[in-house]
């Protein structure tokens, strides 16, 4: 479990860099410095990703439909799904 | 039972139940006009007001503007993001507080807008920025203001609003040639009456008017470009307003004014808007 945006306290001066493996000396650091929640960086399982990847393009299919009704449309609509495909 | 449709003029009339903005905001707009006012003066009008300041000075703190606890008066926030950043995010909190505990329904949910309505103040930030064509923090309240129209419509016509979004969901239609043909006008119609109830410049008013099609915005196109571009962008990379949203389509003009028509510059600003969705749900926690 690694911390996922930098952690800094009220004068801006960083307490934990993001990616940092947050164990339990870290966690009671943070609670006595009166931080009570940070983001956690959560690892993808190769499954949990096509998963998302199939469906993120199934809602770009139902919004755009198969192709883009203008030469705009169809623009954003290919460069969304590349987006989709690099996950 | 027939349906009553009520007219632009009946909704307008509805508009004059909406709160005020607060004085704090009419002064701050008449002190900046004076060229003399110094930060300081400034910073004493926003003070008055101990909720606003408060808000503000949360704002400017929260991830969204990236200055993670290093502003801690609004002195230093006005030295550090400048006169008209402030004032527009006092503009902004204030609009927010105005329509608080507006409750949502089925088919239309405050979170969901208001998200929505802070990506694209987001991103409409980052297209005046890139393009050049517009204030940047102009942009920014222009894209958070930009489905006002439609939280007046709900909060007026519950009934109404609801049955249009079916029917643009369920023919795959515009909302707003929806609400056209049911209503005889826009959302975007009451976002700029409200724009002018509440005195915001006419570059807001316009570009809010008219942004489904910015190219008849006169002066305001450029504007109105960017949160047309904007509202479209968030839309396609899954911030929209509605749980199910028909695809707006592009206006050329406007699209190629901010560059978009280039597949490298359109995939650069795509790839920053992911970030400014996950800002926007940070601000819409801390306003």
């Amino acid at each position: 479990m690694s911390v996922r945006d930098t952690i800094r306290d009220a004068k801006g001066q960083v307490l934990l860099p993001a990616g940092v493996l947050l164990g339990d000396s870290q966690i009671a650091q943070l609670l006595q410095r009166g931080i009570p929640a940070v983001s956690i960086a959560v690892e993808e399982s190769e499954e949990a990703r096509e998963a998302r990847v199939v469906a993120r393009k199934a809602q770009i299919l139902e919004l755009f439909g198969e192709t883009g009704e203008t030469p705009e449309l169809e623009q954003l609509r290919r460069i969304v799904l590349e987006f989709a495909d690099a996950g | 039972m027939p349906v009553e449709i009520p007219t632009l003029e009946a909704m307008a009339s509805h508009v004059k139940s909406i709160p005020t903005l607060p004085g704090v905001l009419i002064e701050l707009s008449r002190r900046m006009s004076d060229p003399k006012t110094s930060s300081d003066e400034l910073a004493q009008v926003i003070q008055q007001d101990q909720a606003i300041s408060s808000k503000v000075l949360k704002l400017v703190n929260s991830p969204f503007y990236g200055y993670s606890g290093k502003i801690h008066t609004i002195n230093q926030g006005i030295v550090i993001l400048g006169f008209n950043a402030i004032k527009n995010l006092v503009l902004s909190t204030s609009v927010m507080e105005a329509f608080k505990g507006t409750e949502s329904g089925e088919h239309f949910r405050m979170e969901l807008l208001w998200i929505h309505s802070a990506a694209v103040a987001g991103v409409s930030r980052l297209l005046a920025e890139r393009s050049g064509c517009a204030d940047p923090d102009e942009a920014f309240v222009a894209g958070l203001l930009h489905d006002i129209g439609k939280v007046l419509l709900w909060i007026s016509e519950p009934k109404l609003l609801t049955a249009c979004i079916q029917a643009s969901e369920g023919h795959g239609i515009q909302l707003e040639e929806v609400e056209m043909s049911v209503l005889g006008f826009e959302d975007c119609e009451l976002a700029s009456v409200l724009a002018e109830r509440w005195k915001f410049p006419s570059s807001l008013r316009d570009s809010l008017r008219w942004r489904p099609q910015p190219e008849r915005a006169g002066a305001s196109a450029p504007l109105a470009s960017a949160i047309h571009c904007a509202n479209i962008l968030c839309i396609a990379m899954g911030a929209s307003a509605l749980s199910r949203t028909v695809m707006p389509r592009p206006a050329p003009k406007a699209w190629q004014s901010m560059g978009l028509h280039h597949d490298d510059h359109l995939r650069q600003i795509l790839s920053e808007i992911p970030l400014r969705i996950e800002g926007a749900r940070a601000f819409v926690n801390s306003a």
